[in-house]
């Protein structure tokens, strides 16, 4: 189902060989050294409902939208919405499950989305459990489809239990997405500790509202970042017009006018490695010292 | 006396699970019950930042469940407030440090003095939730209007067995429901096909009040204290209506401070 | 056409009206693809009216649901065999009084010249209903319900009402 003959990202790679890729735990070594493999990236939060989904959701359409070839993976077995989002729920049939355990072939669980002929949908099951999902074949999965596609964005579920390693197995690459509220940063820390040492992370702060944080009553960007001190890929602002897209099962980037969305587009190109200054939503940082000591000064 | 333990659990995450239990849990204590709030998010602990209570865990539910101390040691009472205890979760070990078996009897232990246990669930469907339900009697679903939270919460109904399950609707936008931008209360209801214990409006209070530990209940001045008050009350069984978005002229503002939500 | 005007109409549309309608469906097939004992159960009801009509191949059969643009369908491939005779479905549709029994029904097999009755699925318990005996061949079916089995080419049991 997939016929994808978009160009290839240029991925810098150490040396031509059998298993080409960015980050020493390499995936398997590709029966055809000259095919590129494309990037592995997972969107994990700890906490729940900060917008990883839509995240996933948004970036991959608009990396489709640069040409890319992109698949989208949803590793939230038993609850999965990454297809709703997408607006796509009523093209799922078969599911990742199925794909691992040999009940039918990848190209028959892929969907396509209705827009753009290459961006795919590997949704999750939603009648089984997290626990059903082996590691390693997680893991041979996301090789599989980095080998198909040029980006392979893997939407991880809430929390850090097997659903989140299942998640995080195959990925080279995570951003890390969190909103500038305690909770929620305080998670984001938890679970940038958990992921693995090679792992390339990225950090975008979601939902923020400039009027809450001039008014000192939201924590600034710098603020969180002082905290999580990670590569900083983005900040998007808190919208309705996110609440109107998921009800329309249209992605955020696709209505006019949307700031929410323009902060997306400007994400994804700089995945692609465009310099994109990030727009100053803010005026100054608020310092919280009680946050600040509480969840001490980044991670060891 | 045996008390009633409740799981605020919702599927997806970010709802506003653990808001609630903190605000619903300093509301019943503020109504005088003895309220005891267990955070069964072992490992992505939260409801004691949100209860500004961070900096005084000594022990967890975990110490309690592996018998390294009594649940009385465990607990820490609220200054601020008569009658509000909270059961901290672990913030290192993982969710399987703990069982079913053990959660149920640590909520059996707390039931015999306490009149009310709320326990914080985590998000999903995973370990973690499956132990917060395990001692709980009835359950609370929270959810948002929005398509997402929804699915979520029905899949979750379809978990909880025979217990009596009530809904919080939070985070409505009454101007976003007038415009057909978002779904509305009865709509939630209609489509979940429970009863609503509560509708929360979307108040940029809840982050400024969770930023400081300080649940919106203790200020009586703050708009959303009556809100969650009424909740507490239709909870112990008080006949408190809801209240209806649909008038928000004057007379719509002088029932609702009538009403008290 | 229809496609045009519900594309037409869809434009007066609120998001809110959009999101409610996704979500009944989205909930619909939720909860079918969580409930495979029940799918089953009502599989059987199904095709235990239908066999009063129609004698059908069950290896040959398809039943699912089928989540389409705007619209949640079960869709059943039944291949018939034959369609009884009028005398067959009449004497299957006539009311019969009901009888307690063990949730089992029995079921012709396909093949005219077979004796024997055949238990096809379990149901839920259901009150039975008691067929009127038709002079015909004999019968030897091991007597899986209360009542003697009564098979012939082109009579059957009654089966169960279908339970609400």
């Amino acid at each position: 189902m997939p016929d994808v003959e978009n160009e290839r990202l240029e991925i810098p790679h150490a040396a031509a060989g059998p298993a080409e890729s960015q980050s020493p735990e390499a995936a398997p070594p590709s029966p055809k050294p000259a095919v590129k493999l494309g990037r592995s990236i997972v969107m994990t939060s700890g906490k729940g409902g900060v917008g990883k989904t839509t995240t996933t959701a948004n970036i991959g359409t608009a990396l489709a939208d640069a040409g890319r070839s992109v698949v989208v993976v949803d590793a939230d077995v038993g609850l999965r919405n990454l297809d709703v989002v997408l607006g796509l729920e009523n093209r799922v049939s078969k599911h990742l499950l199925d794909v691992i355990e040999g009940k039918c072939s990848l190209d028959e669980a892929l969907v396509r989305d209705r827009v753009r002929r290459n961006l795919h949908l590997l949704p999750a099951a939603q009648n089984r459990e997290k626990d059903d999902v082996p590691e390693e074949k997680m893991a041979e999965l996301i090789a599989q489809l980095r080998e198909r596609y040029d980006f392979v964005l893997i939407d991880c579920p809430a929390g850090i239990e097997q659903g989140f390693r299942n998640a995080v197995i195959g990925a080279q690459e995570a951003v890390v997405v969190t909103t500038p509220e305690v909770s929620a940063v305080r998670d984001a820390d938890r679970i940038v500790g958990l992921l693995p040492q090679a792992i390339v992370i990225k950090l975008v702060v979601n939902r923020v509202r400039p009027a809450m944080v001039r008014k000192g009553t939201m924590m600034s960007v710098a603020d969180v970042n002082a905290i999580l001190r990670l590569d900083l890929i983005g900040v998007v602002p808190d919208e309705r017009e996110i609440i109107i897209a998921t009800n329309r099962g249209t992605p955020v980037i696709d209505i006019e006018g949307s700031e929410t969305g323009a902060a997306f587009r400007r994400i994804a190109r700089r995945l692609l490695g465009e310099e994109i200054p990030i727009p100053a939503f803010e005026d100054k940082g608020n310092f919280f010292s009680r946050i600040m000591t509480t969840l001490g000064v980044g991670r060891s | 006396m045996t008390g009633k333990s409740y799981v605020v659990t919702s599927g997806k995450g970010g709802v506003g699970k653990t808001t609630t239990t903190a605000n619903v849990g300093c509301a019943l204590a503020t109504l005088g019950k003895q309220v005891v709030l267990i955070d069964a998010d072992i490992g992505l602990r939260n409801l004691d930042l949100v209860l500004g209570l961070e900096k005084r865990i000594v022990f967890d539910v975990v110490d309690v469940a592996e018998g390294r101390c009594q649940p009385r040691q465990a607990l820490i009472r609220d200054k601020r407030l008569e009658g509000l205890y909270l059961l901290p979760a672990s913030q290192t070990k993982d969710k399987e440090s703990i069982g079913e078996d053990q959660m149920r009897d640590v909520v059996n232990k707390l039931s015999r003095e306490f009149d009310v246990i709320l326990i914080d669930c985590p998000a999903g469907i995973e370990h973690g939730f499956r132990n917060a339900i395990a001692g709980a009697d009835e359950a609370i679903i929270v959810t948002t209007p929005e398509v997402s939270a929804i699915r979520d919460a029905d899949r979750i109904l379809g978990m909880l067995g025979t217990r009596r399950t009530q809904l919080i609707v939070n985070r409505v936008r009454t101007e976003m429901v007038k415009t057909g931008d978002m779904l509305g209360v009865d709509d939630v209801a209609e489509i979940l096909g429970r009863d609503v214990l509560g509708v929360v409006p979307d108040d940029e209070e809840i982050i400024d009040t969770t930023n400081r530990g300080e649940p919106v209940v203790l200020d009586p001045s703050r708009r959303l204290s009556k809100t969650y008050i009424a909740i507490a009350r239709r909870l112990m069984g008080e006949n408190v209506p809801l209240p209806s978005f649909e008038d928000d002229g004057i007379f719509g503002r002088l029932r609702r401070l009538m009403i008290g939500t | 056409m229809i496609d045009f005007l519900s594309r037409f109409f869809r434009r007066e549309e609120t998001s809110k009206t959009l999101a409610k309608e996704r979500l009944r469906l989205i909930l619909m097939s939720d909860r079918v693809s969580l409930a495979p004992d029940i799918f089953d159960a009502m599989k059987g009801e199904m095709l235990a009216v239908l066999r009063r009509y129609l004698e059908i191949d069950e290896r040959g059969m398809d039943v699912h649901f089928e989540n389409a643009e705007r619209q949640f369908a079960l869709l059943a491939t039944i291949p018939v065999r034959e369609v009884r005779t009028h005398d067959a479905i009449a004497l299957a549709r006539r009311p019969v009084p009901q009888a307690a029994a063990p949730n089992e029904i029995a079921m012709e097999v396909g093949d005219p010249a077979a004796d024997t009755a055949q238990t096809v699925e379990q149901i839920r318990p259901a009150p039975r209903r008691r067929r009127r005996r038709r002079p015909r061949a004999s019968t030897a079916a091991p007597p899986q319900t209360e009542l003697p089995p009564e098979t012939s080419a082109d009579g059957h049991e009654g089966p169960p009402p279908p339970t609400a």
